[in-house]
C-alpha cells in the first residue's frame, strides 16, 4: 500500500506515526553516540552538578545561596519588607571584605567580588553568566561527556537536519500529489509538518547528553535521603547539606521557612537546563581559573555524648 | 549482648555502601599508615538502618595531622550530605580515656560494632561500670529536663513536637539498652530494650504506642493531635528509666568486662 495514496485524515494519522518513528530513531541514535565512556566524573563539587542540572545561571544561584547561608553575603531589601525577600528590590552585599579571600572556589570568589557593594540580585547574577569560573565548569562537563561538546552538537544538528528533511520531504511529496489531484485541503498537513519539525528539534537537542542525564540521575539517587531531610536542615553552612540539596534537586526543594533567602534567588524565567542545547561560550574575565579546593568550613560531629540530639536543643554533649 | 566480638559486616543498601566505601578509601588515601582501624557502630553495624538513621563511624588513628585531615574534608562533606555519616577521629592511645569519659557510648560500641578496616581496636576494651552508671543517670536526667523545656517552648506548633519526639526516641532506645545491660539482662537490640522496658513499666497501650512512636520517628510527623498523646507517655517512660538507673549499683562489675 502506498501511503501517499491515503486520504487526508488517514494520511495525517500515518504522518503522526511516521514522525514518532523518526523521533524514536533519533533518540536511539543519540543514546548510542552520546553514551561513550569518558571517565567517571567526581562528585565533589556541588556547583558542577548545579551547572549540569540547570546551566550556569543555576550554578550561580546555588553558589549565592550557599554564600548567604554561610553568612558571607547579606540580603538587603530597600523599601520592601525584609519578609519578602523575593521582591524586585532585593540586593546582596558582601558581609566582610575578607570573605573574598577566604573562599576557595573561583565561582564563589567571583560572586563575592560582584557584591562588594549592595547590588540587585538577578541582574548582577545575570552579568556573571559566561564568566571564567562558569566557563571552566562547562569545559569540564563537556570533557566528561555530560554536556554536548562541539562535535556532539554538530552530530546532533546533522541528524536533526536529516530527520527534518525527511519529514518535510514526505509532507511536500504528499502536498504535491494532493494538488496534482485537485485537492487543496493541505493546511493541516502544513501545520503538522511544521509541528513535527519543531518537536524533532526540541527533543533531539537537549541541554545534557545521555551520559549527563544518567550522571544526574545517579547524583539525585545519591542524595535522595537528603531530599527527605530537607525540612530539617540547619542553616549556617556547617555541613554541605543545603548546597547539595539545591544542586541536585534545585532551589524549589529548599524550604523557604528555614532558608528565606532562597525566595530571592528563585529563577524568574526558564533555566538553561530546561531549554535546548548550548550553555553559551562567553568568557568574560572573572577571577582565577585554578582548580577548586574544599569550601574550607569546618563541621561538627565526631564527638561523644548522649547518643543523639533531641530536637533543637540537642541532648547530651561531650560528657555533659 | 555483652560479648566483645564484632558483628559481621552488615548488608547496607547499595547507595549507602557505595558512599561509605568511597569515604573509607578517601580516609585510607588521606591518613595512609596512620589509619589503624575503621569501625562502624550503632544501627548501621547491625544492618538495621532506618530512612532517617545516620551512620556512625570511628576512625582509629596513630596521629591526626592537618595535612592528612585536610584531604578528607571534601569527601566527608559529601558523605555527610548523602548518608549522614558522622565519623569520630580517635587516637589509639585515647581509647581507654574515651571509654571512661563516654562510658554508655563505648559500651554501646562494644556491643554493636563491625570492623570495616584494620584490627579490632575494642576487642579488649573495658568500660568502667561506675562511669557507665553515673553517665547513664546523667544522660537520662538531661534528656528528661530538655524534653520538658522543649515541650513548653515548642509544642504549640505540633509539627515541632513531632520532631522532638522523633529526635528523642533514638537516644532513649540507646539508654534502654545500656540500662538492661547494666542490670545484667542485655536485649538483642536497643529497639527491643525499649520494647521490654515499656512492657515492664506497664505503659498504657504500650504496643500501639510503641508502633506510633516508631512511625513518628520514621516520618518525622504524626497525625493531627497525636503528638501530645505520644509525648507524655514517652516522658513518663524516660522518668521510669531514670528511677531504675538510680537504683543501679555502681560497684558490681560484670564478669564479661
Amino acid at each position: 500500500m502506498n501511503p501517499f495514496d491515503l486520504r487526508g485524515p488517514e494520511f495525517l494519522v500515518f504522518y503522526i506515526f511516521f514522525a514518532w518513528l523518526v523521533i524514536v530513531a533519533l533518540t536511539l541514535l543519540r543514546r548510542l553516540s552520546e553514551d561513550r565512556d569518558t571517565g567517571k566524573p567526581p562528585i565533589d563539587d556541588p556547583y558542577f552538578v548545579a551547572f549540569l542540572r540547570g546551566g550556569e545561571s543555576e550554578a550561580l544561584r546555588v553558589a549565592t545561596l550557599s554564600l548567604i547561608d554561610r553568612g558571607l553575603l547579606t540580603l538587603k531589601s530597600s523599601g520592601s519588607p525584609a519578609l519578602l525577600p523575593g521582591s524586585a528590590d532585593s540586593r546582596l552585599e558582601l558581609a566582610d571584605p575578607a570573605a573574598v579571600e577566604s573562599v576557595k572556589r573561583p565561582i564563589e570568589k567571583r560572586i563575592l567580588e560582584a557584591f562588594k557593594t549592595a547590588q540587585p540580585i538577578h541582574s548582577t547574577l545575570a552579568s556573571l553568566e559566561g564568566c571564567t569560573a562558569c566557563f571552566d565548569y562547562a569545559i569540564n562537563l563537556e570533557k566528561f561527556g555530560l554536556l554536548p561538546d562541539e562535535e556532539v552538537r554538530k552530530a546532533r544538528l546533522r541528524r536533526v537536519a536529516i530527520a527534518i528533511g525527511i519529514l518535510l520531504g514526505v509532507a511536500v511529496v504528499k502536498i504535491f500529489i494532493a494538488l496534482s489531484r485537485g485537492r487543496t485541503n493541505i493546511l493541516f498537513l502544513v501545520i503538522l509538518s511544521g509541528l513535527a519539525a519543531f518537536v524533532v528539534f526540541r527533543t533531539s537537542t537537549p541541554f545534557r547528553t545521555m551520559r549527563g542525564e544518567k550522571f544526574l540521575q545517579d547524583v539525585k539517587s545519591l542524595f535522595s535521603s537528603l531530599r527527605q531531610r530537607a525540612a530539617s536542615l540547619r542553616p549556617g553552612g556547617a555541613t554541605s547539606d543545603l548546597v547539595w540539596l539545591a544542586s541536585a534537586y534545585g532551589l524549589a526543594e529548599v524550604s523557604p521557612i528555614l532558608f528565606p533567602s532562597v525566595m530571592a534567588l528563585r529563577p524568574r524565567g526558564p533555566t538553561r537546563g530546561s531549554g535546548s542545547s548550548g550553555w553559551g561560550s562567553g568568557n568574560s574575565s572573572c577571577g582565577t581559573t585554578t582548580s577548586c579546593g574544599s569550601s574550607g568550613s569546618t563541621c561538627g560531629g565526631g564527638g561523644c555524648g548522649g547518643g543523639g540530639g533531641c530536637g533543637g536543643g540537642g541532648c547530651g554533649g561531650c560528657g555533659s | 549482648m555483652s560479648s566483645s566480638t564484632p558483628l559481621p559486616l552488615p548488608q547496607l543498601p547499595p547507595p549507602i555502601a557505595e558512599v561509605l566505601n568511597t569515604f573509607l578509601q578517601s580516609a585510607k588515601d588521606a591518613f595512609g599508615l596512620d589509619l589503624l582501624s575503621a569501625v562502624l557502630f550503632g544501627s548501621a553495624a547491625e544492618g538495621k538502618l532506618r530512612a532517617t538513621s545516620d551512620l556512625n563511624l570511628i576512625l582509629v588513628l596513630a596521629s591526626f595531622s592537618q595535612a592528612k585531615a585536610d584531604q578528607l574534608r571534601q569527601p566527608l562533606r559529601v558523605a555527610q550530605a548523602a548518608i549522614q555519616l558522622h565519623p569520630m577521629f580517635l587516637l589509639k592511645d585515647e581509647i581507654p580515656h574515651a571509654a571512661r569519659s563516654f562510658a554508655p557510648k563505648f559500651a554501646d560500641i562494644r556491643r554493636r560494632r563491625a570492623i570495616l578496616f584494620g584490627e579490632d581496636p575494642f576487642v579488649s576494651l573495658t568500660v568502667p561500670r561506675d562511669a557507665e552508671v553515673r553517665q547513664l543517670r546523667q544522660q537520662l536526667l538531661n534528656l528528661i529536663l530538655r524534653l520538658r523545656a522543649a515541650y513548653v517552648a515548642r509544642s504549640l506548633r505540633e509539627e515541632q513536637l513531632s520532631l522532638l519526639i522523633a529526635g528523642a526516641l533514638g537516644p532513649l532506645r540507646s539508654y534502654a539498652a545500656v540500662l538492661l545491660d547494666l542490670e545484667g539482662r542485655p536485649a538483642a537490640s536497643p529497639s527491643q530494650a525499649l520494647e521490654s522496658l515499656g512492657a515492664e513499666f506497664a505503659i498504657p497501650e504500650w504496643p500501639q504506642l510503641s508502633a506510633r512512636l516508631a512511625a513518628t520517628q520514621e516520618r518525622r510527623m504524626s497525625a493531627s493531635g497525636e503528638a501530645p498523646r505520644l509525648f507524655f507517655p514517652l516522658l513518663d517512660l524516660a522518668c521510669r528509666m531514670q528511677s531504675r538507673a538510680e537504683a543501679l549499683s555502681s560497684e558490681v562489675r560484670r564478669e564479661s568486662l
